[in-house]
């Protein structure tokens, strides 16, 4: 039996999903290191996993509101980026290929522990990442 | 079938390819087995879509799913070629 869902639910679902799709892109390209099994299941399980089952009943719109939350989350997490690329001079298009990014001027420092990402979007470098 | 539904099916797809698409990139010249967890990973994700709503949805996802690990793959391999002229990803 098909459930119907208001439109309240509709919108609560759609923004969890947004919330995940944000945190999905923000977390990998925080990810430190080579691809491990373990980060395939976080995210496997965070897009779909035990939460997902129970927050939606099957066969409902529930669902696909999320997933088109996650899409909007996800893509616009990544075009704020290169949004933000392209209006600064210290970044170009490339650093979504291989984090590249100008040298700070004689002035200027990078604090010691601040945010530093791994990848720009898990591009590394042939070969280096695996699974496992 | 609710134009939600098919909408949100293609978002996931979206989602996960896009994910895919950068790490298969990095695990060329991998082991079988990274590839084979990759897939049943994929597999997971279309089956559960199949149980929420049903098996076209979980044919839009891995449709989806497969253009996006694609549109990803071709976007880092003309930066990179940009960068490289003449060597390939």
């Amino acid at each position: 039996m098909e459930e119907t869902a208001t439109n309240l639910q509709l919108a609560g679902a759609a923004g969890f999903g947004a919330l995940i799709g944000w945190y999905v892109y923000y977390i990998n390209r925080y990810r430190k290191g080579s691809i491990q099994l373990s980060d395939l299941v976080t995210l496997v399980g965070i897009l779909g996993g035990g939460a997902i089952l129970a927050l939606f009943p099957a066969g409902s719109d529930l669902f696909g509101a999320y997933g088109l939350g996650l899409f909007i989350g996800f893509f616009g997490y990544f075009l704020v980026l290169l949004i933000l690329v392209r209006i600064s001079k210290n970044f170009s298009v490339d650093w979504f290929l291989d984090n590249r990014r100008k040298i700070p001027a004689e002035d200027e420092i990078v604090p010691e522990g601040s945010g530093v990402t791994g990848r720009a979007m898990a591009a590394g470098q042939t070969g280096q990442d695996r699974i496992g | 079938m609710a134009p939600i539904e098919i909408f949100g099916s293609l978002g996931l797809g979206f989602v996960w390819g896009w994910l895919v698409g950068g790490y298969s990139r990095s695990m060329l010249g991998r082991k079988l087995v990274s590839w084979l967890i990759l897939l049943g990973a994929t597999l997971l994700l279309a089956w559960q879509t199949h149980l929420f709503l049903d098996w076209r949805h979980s044919l839009y996802l891995l449709m989806a799913g497969v253009s996006a690990a694609a549109i990803h793959l071709a976007w880092l391999h003309n930066l990179s070629r940009r960068n490289q002229p003449g060597k390939s990803i």
